[in-house]
């Protein structure tokens, strides 16, 4: 007993820990994940993986575990409305870190006011994601001789023509998550950043008005009679994989999915290419991957956290974890030269002043975000609902608090 | 052994008093402070601030609230017909003295065995149209074959009815063979003198006598029906779309991904609520008659 207890404490004294809690089990994610922990293993840290199955199972494990009283040292997360409801005594900000190596100049101001609460560093970033994208087949589309659409309609024409060659036209994993995603991608191309903003970070009650909305809700509801009887609960990366062996033309899909047809040793332009929703008002809706601490007790528990937010933030990290995840880098000083054509055009989108807003995950306050997936899972499922029910669904869930 | 505990000082009085005052705090507890939660607007973290009923009003606005109770109506009428006419069917089986009959027993009370994760998983592996079997029988030749219930939104439900009473029938058939042996013998005596037809008897004799019997399954697939949430998630994950969400899993969802204590809290009062409302005229009519 005497000796586990020196064992405990000779290794307290010289360890520096960090359970964290994850969801990230792709191929590619996995491969991203190791990155960090590779990184933070070199520079002496001890990593404790705590996996969970998806982001929604990890975020309750991370809640459950805080509320218990056994709080993981770093959440895998985005900064959205549990990430401000934690923020208020349970999070450990990094004021000092980020003062002394001067964070806030290194990250673009719209992701940097997305990670601060009451002005606190609260959440670290890991990468950017962007929610509006869509991927497609490069040898499914030559040999239906289709161009990549630069507009809605051509996007449909180009879904005919690849159903009419008896291929999957729209890649779709039934997941509620999923489903709403190719929802506010309509909205976004449909009525760009400005409409955008003021839909769902303004929530102006004109914005629920606009023909826009109807017009979304039916485009949404046609892609869903392009998907093949499988789809119902498939995974995304599954889904992505009917992309990437050439079953299915296109997906809609944040670009995380990029990171799956690189894990298949695939080429972006060459066997993939990829778009934003077509759009004349273009547009680039942010998905931030965190890394929030929960205030831990135990020394060594802080000096691993302090370890891991250093390891995070360092700009040769966050490459390498971008060229396998499909992310961009959060850092501006980051090299994104060696980054593939997608990525590229994700960079290029960042870095056009207007064009990036933030995404409904991050920017809808409380429960918004969740009833607005149910809102839209019904949708897409229950065909006698009709467009109006759907807008007006949309309208009650967004002027509710 | 008696006279053992005797010897330790055994108090059963403290020892129930202790036992009490666990469920007490622990279950009781639980209850008030959830019913205190359910007033507040808490989210991720209780807030201590009561603002009336106003999760309440949200709950009953809540179109997937609505759905899930819906879904466990429905689950909970096919489930528990189906599963007590199949598990006494086959105790009225194995009661007929068949040959092998611990054999098939063994069979049918297996299911129960398995975990309900390990139940879905596998009913949805069987039921998936692509791979499963709809894929099998159209291989085999039947290519117009279709059994898609699991993708349908409409028919979704009825396949969680299906693996549950596979899962649970035979605990209903061991339950009803152990009563039905607990039978009189001079009974079936009388029966076979007077002549009566065997469906008859087991009808209008039987399991009349049985009552109590028959009670105690209802209760026990009564609160796999309200508590119904591991098969779902191993299963269909409440999908397609929201076509086979329930309220467990409505409350569990809301607690911990959706950070809003406040209503998943008022959610779980109101399955509360309805357990009462639904067990409670049945305990009272079945179980006092006995007193």
């Amino acid at each position: 007993m005497a000796l586990f207890g020196l064992l405990a404490a000779s290794t307290s004294a010289f360890g520096q820990t960090v359970d964290v809690q994850q969801y990230w089990n792709s191929a590619s994610e996995s491969k991203a994940m190791n990155t960090i922990a590779d990184a933070y293993k070199a520079r002496g840290g001890k990593w404790i993986d705590s996996p969970s199955a998806d982001f929604d199972s990890a975020i309750a494990a991370a809640t459950s575990r805080i509320a218990g009283g056994e709080p993981p040292s770093a959440v895998l997360m985005n900064p959205n409305a549990a990430m401000r409801d934690l923020a208020s005594g349970q999070l450990r900000d990094f004021d000092d870190l980020a003062a002394k190596n001067g964070w806030q100049k290194a990250i673009a101001p719209i992701v940097w006011d997305k990670l601060n609460v009451d002005k606190h560093l609260v959440g670290l970033p890991v990468g950017i994601h962007a929610d509006n994208w869509i991927w497609y087949s490069k040898s499914l589309f030559q040999a239906a001789g289709i161009d990549e659409p630069k507009t809605l309609d051509e996007m449909f024409a180009a879904a005919d023509k690849l159903k009419a060659a008896g291929h999957t036209a729209f890649a779709v994993g039934g997941e509620p998550w999923q489903e709403v995603s190719i929802l506010t991608s309509m909205i976004i191309a449909l009525g760009g950043p400005e409409y955008w903003n003021e839909l769902f970070i303004k929530r102006d009650p004109e914005a629920l008005k606009s023909p826009l909305l109807p017009r979304a809700f039916e485009l949404f509801r046609k892609v869903s009679t392009y998907t093949d009887p499988a789809s119902p609960g498939r995974s995304w990366n599954e889904t992505t994989n009917m992309v990437v062996t050439g079953k299915a033309g296109m997906q809609f899909m944040g670009d995380w999915a990029r990171g799956e047809f690189l894990a298949a040793g695939q080429v972006a332009g060459k066997e993939f290419g990829c778009f934003l929703a077509p759009t004349d008002k273009p547009a680039y809706a942010i998905v931030v991957d965190i890394f929030a601490f929960p205030v831990n007790k135990d020394e060594d528990r802080i000096k691993g956290q302090t370890l891991l937010a250093e390891t995070v933030m360092d700009p040769a990290v966050e490459a390498k974890l971008a060229a396998v995840k499909g992310s961009v880098p959060s850092r501006l000083d980051v090299d994104t030269s060696t980054l593939d054509l997608c990525a590229a055009k994700g960079v290029k989108a960042l870095a056009t002043p207007g064009v990036t807003v933030s995404s409904t995950y991050d920017a809808l306050p409380g429960d918004l975000n969740g009833r607005m997936t149910d809102l839209a899972t019904q949708f897409w499922t229950d065909p006698s609902m009709t467009v109006e029910a759907g807008v007006k669904g949309l309208a009650d869930i967004l002027q509710s608090k | 052994m008696t006279t053992w505990l005797k010897r330790q000082g055994f108090k059963p009085n403290i020892t129930v008093a202790i036992f009490f005052a666990v469920v007490a705090v622990f279950f009781y507890g639980s209850i008030l402070w959830t019913s205190y939660m359910s007033l507040t607007r808490s989210t991720l973290i209780p807030k201590y601030e009561v603002v009336g009923l106003v999760q309440y009003v949200d709950l009953f606005t809540n179109q997937r609230w609505l759905v899930s109770c819906l879904n466990m109506v429905i689950f909970g009428v096919f489930y528990m017909v189906g599963t007590l006419a199949f598990g006494i069917l086959l105790a009225v089986l194995a009661d007929r003295r068949i040959k092998a009959e611990s054999f098939f027993r063994t069979i049918f009370l297996y299911p129960l065995a398995v975990s309900l994760i390990i139940t879905g998983l596998s009913w949805r592996w069987l039921l998936d149209p692509t791979s499963g079997l709809q894929a099998l029988v159209r291989g085999m030749g039947w290519e117009s074959f279709t059994f898609d219930w699991l993708t349908r939104p409409d028919r979704a439900i009825y396949t969680l009815v299906i693996a549950s009473i596979w899962h649970s029938a035979g605990l209903v058939m061991v339950i009803v063979l152990a009563g039905l042996r607990g039978i009189d013998s001079d009974l079936w005596k009388a029966i076979r003198m007077e002549g009566i037809p065997l469906w008859r008897a087991y009808l209008q004799v039987i399991f009349p006598g049985m009552r109590p019997v028959i009670a105690s399954c209802v209760v026990l697939l009564m609160s796999e029906v309200i508590r119904g949430y591991d098969l779902i998630i191993a299963m269909t994950k409440g999908g397609p779309g929201i076509a086979t969400e329930m309220p467990a899993k409505f409350a569990v969802d809301f607690y911990f991904t959706r950070v809003n204590l406040g209503l998943a809290s008022a959610a779980s009062m109101m399955m509360l609520l309805l357990s009462l409302l639904l067990l409670t005229p049945y305990f009272y009519s079945e179980f006092r008659r006995r007193i």
